[in-house]
Protein backbone atom coordinates (compact mmCIF):
# COMPACT_ATOMS: atom_id res chain seq x y z
CA UNK A 1 0.00 0.00 0.00
CA UNK A 2 1.60 3.17 -0.47
CA UNK A 3 2.56 5.51 2.55
CA UNK A 4 1.91 8.91 2.63
CA UNK A 5 3.22 10.83 4.89
CA UNK A 6 1.38 14.11 6.55
CA UNK A 7 3.72 17.10 7.29
CA UNK A 8 2.77 17.95 11.00
CA UNK A 9 3.53 22.00 11.86
CA UNK A 10 1.20 22.10 14.51
CA UNK A 11 -1.02 24.06 13.03
CA UNK A 12 -2.22 22.88 9.24
CA UNK A 13 -5.42 20.65 8.43
CA UNK A 14 -3.89 17.70 9.14
CA UNK A 15 -7.20 15.75 9.57
CA UNK A 16 -8.66 16.66 6.29
CA UNK A 17 -5.12 15.46 4.59
CA UNK A 18 -5.36 12.35 6.47
CA UNK A 19 -8.97 11.51 5.62
CA UNK A 20 -7.90 12.56 1.94
CA UNK A 21 -5.39 10.08 2.19
CA UNK A 22 -7.44 6.93 4.00
CA UNK A 23 -10.36 8.00 0.92
CA UNK A 24 -7.63 7.58 -1.86
CA UNK A 25 -6.80 4.17 -0.61
CA UNK A 26 -3.64 5.29 1.12
CA UNK A 27 -1.92 4.78 4.45
CA UNK A 28 -1.40 8.26 5.96
CA UNK A 29 1.43 8.75 8.67
CA UNK A 30 2.12 11.55 10.83
CA UNK A 31 5.09 13.11 10.29
CA UNK A 32 6.70 15.62 13.41
CA UNK A 33 10.49 15.62 12.60
CA UNK A 34 12.79 14.48 9.87
CA UNK A 35 13.52 11.01 10.84
CA UNK A 36 9.48 10.53 9.93
CA UNK A 37 10.35 11.10 6.16
CA UNK A 38 11.91 7.96 5.91
CA UNK A 39 10.41 5.04 3.67
CA UNK A 40 7.43 7.03 2.51
CA UNK A 41 5.78 6.87 -1.50
CA UNK A 42 4.39 10.34 -0.86
CA UNK A 43 5.16 13.58 1.52
CA UNK A 44 2.21 16.22 1.67
CA UNK A 45 2.77 19.79 2.94
CA UNK A 46 -1.13 20.88 4.44
CA UNK A 47 -1.79 24.00 3.63
CA UNK A 48 -4.05 25.94 6.43
CA UNK A 49 -1.67 28.30 8.55
CA UNK A 50 0.39 31.63 8.39
CA UNK A 51 3.91 31.71 6.22
CA UNK A 52 5.81 32.55 9.14
CA UNK A 53 4.94 29.96 11.84
CA UNK A 54 4.95 27.18 9.17
CA UNK A 55 8.67 28.01 7.98
CA UNK A 56 9.86 28.63 11.87
CA UNK A 57 8.21 25.11 12.42
CA UNK A 58 9.66 23.27 9.37
CA UNK A 59 13.27 24.87 10.48
CA UNK A 60 13.24 24.48 14.29
CA UNK A 61 12.29 20.32 13.47
CA UNK A 62 14.98 20.37 10.86
CA UNK A 63 12.05 19.10 8.39
CA UNK A 64 13.16 21.82 5.91
CA UNK A 65 16.71 19.95 5.68
CA UNK A 66 14.56 16.44 5.75
CA UNK A 67 12.58 17.86 2.80
CA UNK A 68 15.04 19.13 0.93
CA UNK A 69 17.51 15.59 1.11
CA UNK A 70 13.92 14.39 -0.71
CA UNK A 71 14.37 16.16 -4.22
CA UNK A 72 15.65 13.87 -7.63
CA UNK A 73 14.65 10.68 -4.90
CA UNK A 74 12.02 8.18 -5.34
CA UNK A 75 9.56 9.83 -2.45
CA UNK A 76 7.23 12.66 -4.16
CA UNK A 77 6.57 15.87 -2.71
CA UNK A 78 3.15 17.90 -2.56
CA UNK A 79 2.88 21.07 -1.14
CA UNK A 80 -1.08 22.38 -0.94
CA UNK A 81 -1.41 25.74 -0.88
CA UNK A 82 0.53 26.93 2.18
CA UNK A 83 3.09 24.04 1.38
CA UNK A 84 3.34 25.31 -2.06
CA UNK A 85 4.02 29.10 -1.36
CA UNK A 86 6.86 26.68 1.57
CA UNK A 87 8.54 25.15 -0.91
CA UNK A 88 9.24 28.53 -3.61
CA UNK A 89 12.31 30.80 -3.09
CA UNK A 90 9.87 33.99 -0.66
CA UNK A 91 6.68 34.97 -0.08
CA UNK A 92 5.18 38.61 0.44
CA UNK A 93 3.42 37.09 3.62
CA UNK A 94 6.43 37.03 5.71
CA UNK A 95 9.71 38.77 3.62
CA UNK A 96 12.03 37.63 7.01
CA UNK A 97 11.84 34.12 6.25
CA UNK A 98 12.96 32.58 2.96
CA UNK A 99 11.27 30.02 1.40
CA UNK A 100 12.86 26.11 0.77
CA UNK A 101 13.23 27.08 -2.96
CA UNK A 102 12.76 24.15 -4.84
CA UNK A 103 10.01 26.11 -6.91
CA UNK A 104 12.16 29.29 -8.40
CA UNK A 105 9.00 31.34 -8.07
CA UNK A 106 7.96 34.05 -5.69
CA UNK A 107 4.83 33.88 -3.89
CA UNK A 108 2.97 37.21 -4.06
CA UNK A 109 -0.15 38.79 -2.43
CA UNK A 110 -3.29 38.71 -4.28
CA UNK A 111 -4.63 42.17 -6.10
CA UNK A 112 -6.19 44.22 -4.29
CA UNK A 113 -5.87 42.02 -1.34
CA UNK A 114 -8.69 39.97 -2.03
CA UNK A 115 -8.62 36.34 -0.95
CA UNK A 116 -9.76 33.85 -3.57
CA UNK A 117 -12.01 31.43 -2.47
CA UNK A 118 -14.23 28.92 -4.30
CA UNK A 119 -14.38 26.14 -6.40
CA UNK A 120 -12.71 27.26 -10.02
CA UNK A 121 -11.75 25.98 -13.27
CA UNK A 122 -8.21 24.36 -13.26
CA UNK A 123 -6.63 24.26 -16.99
CA UNK A 124 -3.65 21.78 -17.36
CA UNK A 125 -1.79 22.78 -19.58
CA UNK A 126 -0.11 19.82 -20.89
CA UNK A 127 -2.97 17.71 -21.52
CA UNK A 128 -5.03 20.68 -22.46
CA UNK A 129 -8.12 18.95 -19.76
CA UNK A 130 -10.06 21.23 -17.56
CA UNK A 131 -11.00 20.03 -13.61
CA UNK A 132 -12.33 22.24 -10.80
CA UNK A 133 -11.22 22.37 -7.18
CA UNK A 134 -11.31 24.40 -4.11
CA UNK A 135 -9.15 27.42 -3.66
CA UNK A 136 -8.70 29.33 -0.42
CA UNK A 137 -5.83 32.15 -0.82
CA UNK A 138 -4.63 34.98 -0.62
CA UNK A 139 -1.48 34.78 -2.16
CA UNK A 140 -0.37 32.52 -5.44
CA UNK A 141 2.49 31.97 -7.12
CA UNK A 142 2.75 33.61 -10.79
CA UNK A 143 3.01 31.94 -13.90
CA UNK A 144 6.76 30.54 -14.62
CA UNK A 145 8.64 27.78 -16.10
CA UNK A 146 7.58 25.26 -13.11
CA UNK A 147 3.91 26.00 -13.94
CA UNK A 148 1.86 22.82 -14.90
CA UNK A 149 -1.74 24.11 -14.40
CA UNK A 150 -3.49 27.64 -14.57
CA UNK A 151 -5.84 28.71 -13.07
CA UNK A 152 -8.14 32.20 -12.67
CA UNK A 153 -9.14 34.62 -9.99
CA UNK A 154 -12.78 34.77 -9.52
CA UNK A 155 -12.66 38.40 -9.14
CA UNK A 156 -10.06 39.60 -11.92
CA UNK A 157 -9.88 36.87 -13.94
CA UNK A 158 -6.14 37.39 -13.83
CA UNK A 159 -4.59 33.87 -14.21
CA UNK A 160 -2.00 32.58 -12.04
CA UNK A 161 0.05 28.95 -11.02
CA UNK A 162 -2.33 26.17 -9.71
CA UNK A 163 0.22 23.72 -9.80
CA UNK A 164 3.53 23.77 -10.11
CA UNK A 165 6.07 21.01 -10.64
CA UNK A 166 9.69 20.37 -10.71
CA UNK A 167 11.20 16.74 -10.39
CA UNK A 168 9.42 14.90 -7.84
CA UNK A 169 8.15 17.81 -6.50
CA UNK A 170 4.29 19.52 -7.37
CA UNK A 171 2.98 22.17 -5.71
CA UNK A 172 -0.70 22.92 -5.73
CA UNK A 173 -2.29 26.37 -4.62
CA UNK A 174 -6.26 24.49 -4.60
CA UNK A 175 -6.63 22.20 -2.29
CA UNK A 176 -6.69 18.24 -2.68
CA UNK A 177 -7.91 17.67 0.75
CA UNK A 178 -11.20 19.80 -0.05
CA UNK A 179 -12.02 19.16 -3.72
CA UNK A 180 -14.10 16.05 -3.25
CA UNK A 181 -13.35 13.56 -6.11
CA UNK A 182 -11.73 15.52 -7.95
CA UNK A 183 -9.00 15.89 -5.29
CA UNK A 184 -8.79 12.25 -4.80
CA UNK A 185 -8.26 11.48 -8.26
CA UNK A 186 -5.62 14.68 -8.53
CA UNK A 187 -3.82 12.65 -5.73
CA UNK A 188 -3.91 9.45 -7.77
CA UNK A 189 -2.54 10.53 -10.91
CA UNK A 190 0.25 11.96 -8.83
CA UNK A 191 1.20 8.37 -7.86
CA UNK B 1 -21.25 31.93 -7.44
CA UNK B 2 -20.45 29.88 -4.65
CA UNK B 3 -23.12 27.78 -2.97
CA UNK B 4 -22.76 26.85 1.22
CA UNK B 5 -25.44 24.94 2.80
CA UNK B 6 -25.70 26.21 6.44
CA UNK B 7 -26.02 23.21 8.98
CA UNK B 8 -27.16 24.72 12.79
CA UNK B 9 -26.10 22.49 15.60
CA UNK B 10 -27.83 22.73 19.00
CA UNK B 11 -27.40 20.01 22.20
CA UNK B 12 -25.35 17.83 19.25
CA UNK B 13 -28.09 17.30 17.24
CA UNK B 14 -29.01 19.67 13.67
CA UNK B 15 -31.76 21.41 14.01
CA UNK B 16 -33.82 23.72 11.91
CA UNK B 17 -34.39 26.77 13.19
CA UNK B 18 -37.43 28.96 13.41
CA UNK B 19 -35.62 32.61 13.66
CA UNK B 20 -33.75 30.54 16.53
CA UNK B 21 -36.41 30.23 19.02
CA UNK B 22 -37.78 27.59 18.25
CA UNK B 23 -36.24 23.90 17.00
CA UNK B 24 -37.46 21.26 14.45
CA UNK B 25 -34.51 17.88 15.40
CA UNK B 26 -33.37 16.86 12.12
CA UNK B 27 -30.36 13.78 12.92
CA UNK B 28 -26.93 13.56 13.70
CA UNK B 29 -23.98 16.36 12.71
CA UNK B 30 -22.84 13.13 10.97
CA UNK B 31 -25.19 11.85 8.75
CA UNK B 32 -26.10 15.28 7.36
CA UNK B 33 -22.74 16.34 6.11
CA UNK B 34 -21.99 12.84 4.79
CA UNK B 35 -25.63 13.50 3.14
CA UNK B 36 -24.32 17.28 1.91
CA UNK B 37 -21.61 15.40 0.38
CA UNK B 38 -23.51 13.28 -1.35
CA UNK B 39 -26.25 15.44 -2.93
CA UNK B 40 -23.70 17.81 -4.54
CA UNK B 41 -23.15 20.44 -1.73
CA UNK B 42 -19.52 22.44 -2.29
CA UNK B 43 -19.00 24.03 0.77
CA UNK B 44 -20.62 23.46 4.51
CA UNK B 45 -20.76 26.42 7.32
CA UNK B 46 -21.55 24.56 10.92
CA UNK B 47 -23.30 27.07 13.16
CA UNK B 48 -22.77 25.68 16.72
CA UNK B 49 -25.48 27.32 19.04
CA UNK B 50 -25.16 24.72 21.83
CA UNK B 51 -24.71 26.64 25.16
CA UNK B 52 -22.03 24.64 27.22
CA UNK B 53 -18.57 24.71 27.68
CA UNK B 54 -17.71 21.29 26.35
CA UNK B 55 -19.97 22.03 23.17
CA UNK B 56 -16.85 23.14 21.03
CA UNK B 57 -15.03 19.11 22.27
CA UNK B 58 -18.15 17.23 21.58
CA UNK B 59 -18.82 19.14 17.77
CA UNK B 60 -15.05 18.53 16.94
CA UNK B 61 -15.24 14.67 18.03
CA UNK B 62 -18.22 14.44 15.54
CA UNK B 63 -16.56 16.42 12.55
CA UNK B 64 -13.67 14.82 13.24
CA UNK B 65 -15.63 11.20 12.59
CA UNK B 66 -17.09 12.41 9.51
CA UNK B 67 -14.66 11.25 6.37
CA UNK B 68 -15.63 13.92 4.02
CA UNK B 69 -13.80 15.89 1.63
CA UNK B 70 -15.48 19.23 0.91
CA UNK B 71 -14.71 22.78 3.10
CA UNK B 72 -15.99 22.94 6.22
CA UNK B 73 -16.66 26.62 7.55
CA UNK B 74 -17.36 26.56 11.45
CA UNK B 75 -18.96 29.49 13.73
CA UNK B 76 -19.85 29.45 17.54
CA UNK B 77 -17.81 30.13 20.62
CA UNK B 78 -14.83 30.43 19.43
CA UNK B 79 -12.46 32.11 21.67
CA UNK B 80 -8.97 31.30 21.46
CA UNK B 81 -6.37 30.04 19.31
CA UNK B 82 -6.54 26.82 21.36
CA UNK B 83 -10.00 26.47 19.75
CA UNK B 84 -8.90 27.03 16.38
CA UNK B 85 -5.86 24.27 16.90
CA UNK B 86 -8.77 21.67 17.82
CA UNK B 87 -11.17 22.88 15.29
CA UNK B 88 -8.10 22.53 12.68
CA UNK B 89 -7.33 18.97 13.94
CA UNK B 90 -10.94 18.36 14.03
CA UNK B 91 -11.08 19.24 10.08
CA UNK B 92 -12.18 22.33 10.00
CA UNK B 93 -10.67 24.89 7.22
CA UNK B 94 -12.22 28.20 7.79
CA UNK B 95 -13.77 30.01 10.97
CA UNK B 96 -16.38 31.85 11.50
CA UNK B 97 -16.89 34.85 13.76
CA UNK B 98 -20.35 36.58 15.33
CA UNK B 99 -20.69 38.00 18.53
CA UNK B 100 -16.85 39.26 18.75
CA UNK B 101 -17.29 41.06 15.22
CA UNK B 102 -20.31 43.16 16.46
CA UNK B 103 -17.79 44.42 19.04
CA UNK B 104 -14.73 44.06 16.94
CA UNK B 105 -13.00 47.02 18.60
CA UNK B 106 -12.81 45.01 21.89
CA UNK B 107 -11.83 42.07 19.94
CA UNK B 108 -9.34 43.52 17.76
CA UNK B 109 -6.33 41.67 19.20
CA UNK B 110 -8.30 38.31 19.41
CA UNK B 111 -8.98 38.50 15.55
CA UNK B 112 -5.52 39.76 14.54
CA UNK B 113 -4.19 36.83 16.73
CA UNK B 114 -5.61 33.94 15.08
CA UNK B 115 -5.43 36.05 11.77
CA UNK B 116 -2.02 35.23 12.40
CA UNK B 117 -2.21 32.17 13.13
CA UNK B 118 -4.01 30.33 10.75
CA UNK B 119 -4.04 33.33 7.95
CA UNK B 120 -6.78 35.93 6.66
CA UNK B 121 -8.30 33.64 4.09
CA UNK B 122 -9.81 31.30 6.88
CA UNK B 123 -11.27 34.40 8.46
CA UNK B 124 -15.03 35.09 7.92
CA UNK B 125 -17.41 37.54 9.95
CA UNK B 126 -20.65 37.23 10.32
CA UNK B 127 -22.68 40.45 10.52
CA UNK B 128 -26.89 40.08 11.40
CA UNK B 129 -28.42 43.09 9.04
CA UNK B 130 -31.87 44.57 9.04
CA UNK B 131 -32.95 47.45 6.56
CA UNK B 132 -34.12 50.04 8.43
CA UNK B 133 -37.56 52.49 7.64
CA UNK B 134 -35.07 55.11 6.64
CA UNK B 135 -33.46 52.85 4.18
CA UNK B 136 -30.24 52.18 5.92
CA UNK B 137 -28.59 48.59 6.68
CA UNK B 138 -28.32 48.43 10.48
CA UNK B 139 -26.16 45.95 12.31
CA UNK B 140 -28.13 44.05 15.01
CA UNK B 141 -27.19 41.62 17.83
CA UNK B 142 -29.07 38.56 17.08
CA UNK B 143 -29.69 37.81 20.28
CA UNK B 144 -31.96 41.02 21.62
CA UNK B 145 -32.08 42.60 17.86
CA UNK B 146 -30.58 45.61 19.52
CA UNK B 147 -29.16 47.60 16.46
CA UNK B 148 -25.47 48.01 17.39
CA UNK B 149 -24.41 50.38 14.56
CA UNK B 150 -25.00 51.40 10.53
CA UNK B 151 -23.33 49.00 8.15
CA UNK B 152 -21.07 51.29 6.07
CA UNK B 153 -17.67 51.33 4.19
CA UNK B 154 -15.72 52.17 7.27
CA UNK B 155 -16.80 49.14 8.75
CA UNK B 156 -16.22 47.21 6.05
CA UNK B 157 -12.67 48.16 5.84
CA UNK B 158 -12.29 47.55 9.29
CA UNK B 159 -13.33 44.18 9.01
CA UNK B 160 -11.10 43.46 6.07
CA UNK B 161 -7.87 43.99 8.27
CA UNK B 162 -8.13 40.65 9.74
CA UNK B 163 -11.55 38.89 8.08
CA UNK B 164 -11.39 37.51 4.18
CA UNK B 165 -15.13 36.90 4.28
CA UNK B 166 -18.56 38.87 5.47
CA UNK B 167 -21.38 37.00 5.78
CA UNK B 168 -24.28 39.77 5.89
CA UNK B 169 -27.39 37.77 7.42
CA UNK B 170 -30.75 39.33 6.89
CA UNK B 171 -32.53 38.45 9.96
CA UNK B 172 -36.01 40.09 9.18
CA UNK B 173 -35.83 36.27 7.09
CA UNK B 174 -33.60 34.06 9.02
CA UNK B 175 -35.63 31.29 9.80
CA UNK B 176 -38.92 33.25 9.04
CA UNK B 177 -41.03 33.37 6.10
CA UNK B 178 -40.09 35.96 4.23
CA UNK B 179 -37.29 35.57 1.18
CA UNK B 180 -34.34 37.77 1.38
CA UNK B 181 -34.86 41.73 1.34
CA UNK B 182 -33.52 43.09 -1.91
CA UNK B 183 -33.94 46.09 -0.57
CA UNK B 184 -30.53 44.83 1.20
CA UNK B 185 -28.73 44.24 -2.41
CA UNK B 186 -30.20 47.27 -3.67
CA UNK B 187 -28.47 49.39 -1.12
CA UNK B 188 -25.30 47.19 -0.99
CA UNK B 189 -25.30 48.21 -4.99
CA UNK B 190 -24.97 52.09 -3.75
CA UNK B 191 -22.11 51.69 -0.70
CA UNK B 192 -18.81 52.05 -2.34
CA UNK B 193 -18.05 48.64 -0.52
CA UNK B 194 -14.28 47.81 0.22
CA UNK B 195 -13.21 45.05 -2.45
CA UNK B 196 -10.96 43.48 -0.11
CA UNK B 197 -13.78 41.31 1.63
CA UNK B 198 -16.28 38.67 -0.40
CA UNK B 199 -19.53 39.42 0.48
CA UNK B 200 -21.86 36.14 1.12
CA UNK B 201 -25.13 36.75 2.15
CA UNK B 202 -27.72 34.22 4.19
CA UNK B 203 -31.10 34.25 5.87
CA UNK B 204 -33.86 33.36 3.48
CA UNK B 205 -31.64 32.61 0.59
CA UNK B 206 -33.99 29.64 -0.71
CA UNK B 207 -37.29 31.21 -0.74
CA UNK B 208 -36.93 33.88 -3.26
CA UNK B 209 -38.76 33.53 -6.28
CA UNK B 210 -35.98 35.49 -7.94
CA UNK B 211 -32.47 33.20 -7.24
CA UNK B 212 -30.87 34.63 -10.39
CA UNK B 213 -31.35 38.16 -9.30
CA UNK B 214 -27.80 37.72 -7.02
CA UNK B 215 -25.74 36.43 -10.04
CA UNK B 216 -26.47 39.70 -11.53
CA UNK B 217 -24.23 41.82 -8.99
CA UNK B 218 -20.70 41.13 -8.84
CA UNK B 219 -19.74 42.35 -5.68
CA UNK B 220 -22.10 38.65 -3.94
CA UNK B 221 -19.77 36.32 -3.76
CA UNK B 222 -21.84 33.73 -2.54
CA UNK B 223 -25.06 32.39 -0.77
CA UNK B 224 -25.86 30.37 2.06
CA UNK B 225 -29.16 28.58 2.57
CA UNK B 226 -30.03 26.69 5.27
CA UNK B 227 -33.86 25.43 6.10
CA UNK B 228 -34.91 25.10 2.39
CA UNK B 229 -32.17 22.24 2.61
CA UNK B 230 -34.38 20.03 4.41
CA UNK B 231 -37.51 20.48 1.89
CA UNK B 232 -36.57 17.35 0.37
CA UNK B 233 -34.09 14.87 -0.41
CA UNK B 234 -33.47 16.38 -3.97
CA UNK B 235 -33.97 19.87 -2.45
CA UNK B 236 -30.58 21.27 -3.15
CA UNK B 237 -29.26 19.68 -6.46
CA UNK B 238 -33.32 21.27 -8.11
CA UNK B 239 -31.73 24.46 -6.38
CA UNK B 240 -28.59 23.85 -7.91
CA UNK B 241 -29.21 23.82 -11.19
CA UNK B 242 -31.65 26.59 -11.58
CA UNK B 243 -29.53 28.61 -10.47
CA UNK B 244 -25.83 27.55 -12.26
Amino acid sequence: MTRVGIINYGIGNYRSIFNAINLAGFEAFNVSNYKDLKHLDLVIMPGVGHYKTAISVLKNTELDKGILDLFGSQTKVIGICLGLHLLCNSSDEDKSEKGLGIFNCKIVKNSGNRVNTGWQKVWNVQKGETSRFFFNHGFHASISDCTLMISRFRATDFEFSAVVGQNNFYGVQFHIEKSGVNGINFLKEVM
Amino acid sequence: MRKIASIVVKDGLVVQSFNYSNYLPLGTLNATMLNLERWGVEEILIKNITKSDSSLDDICGLIMSTPISIPITYGGFIRSRADISMLLNAGVDRFCFDKSVCKYQQHAALHKSISEFVGRQAMVANLNIVVSTTDDILVCDYSNKKIITHFSNKLVSELSKNFSELILNDISADGEREPFDMKIIELLAKIETNREICIVLSGGIGKTDRPSFYQKHEFIDGIIFGNSLYRSENAYQNWAQENV
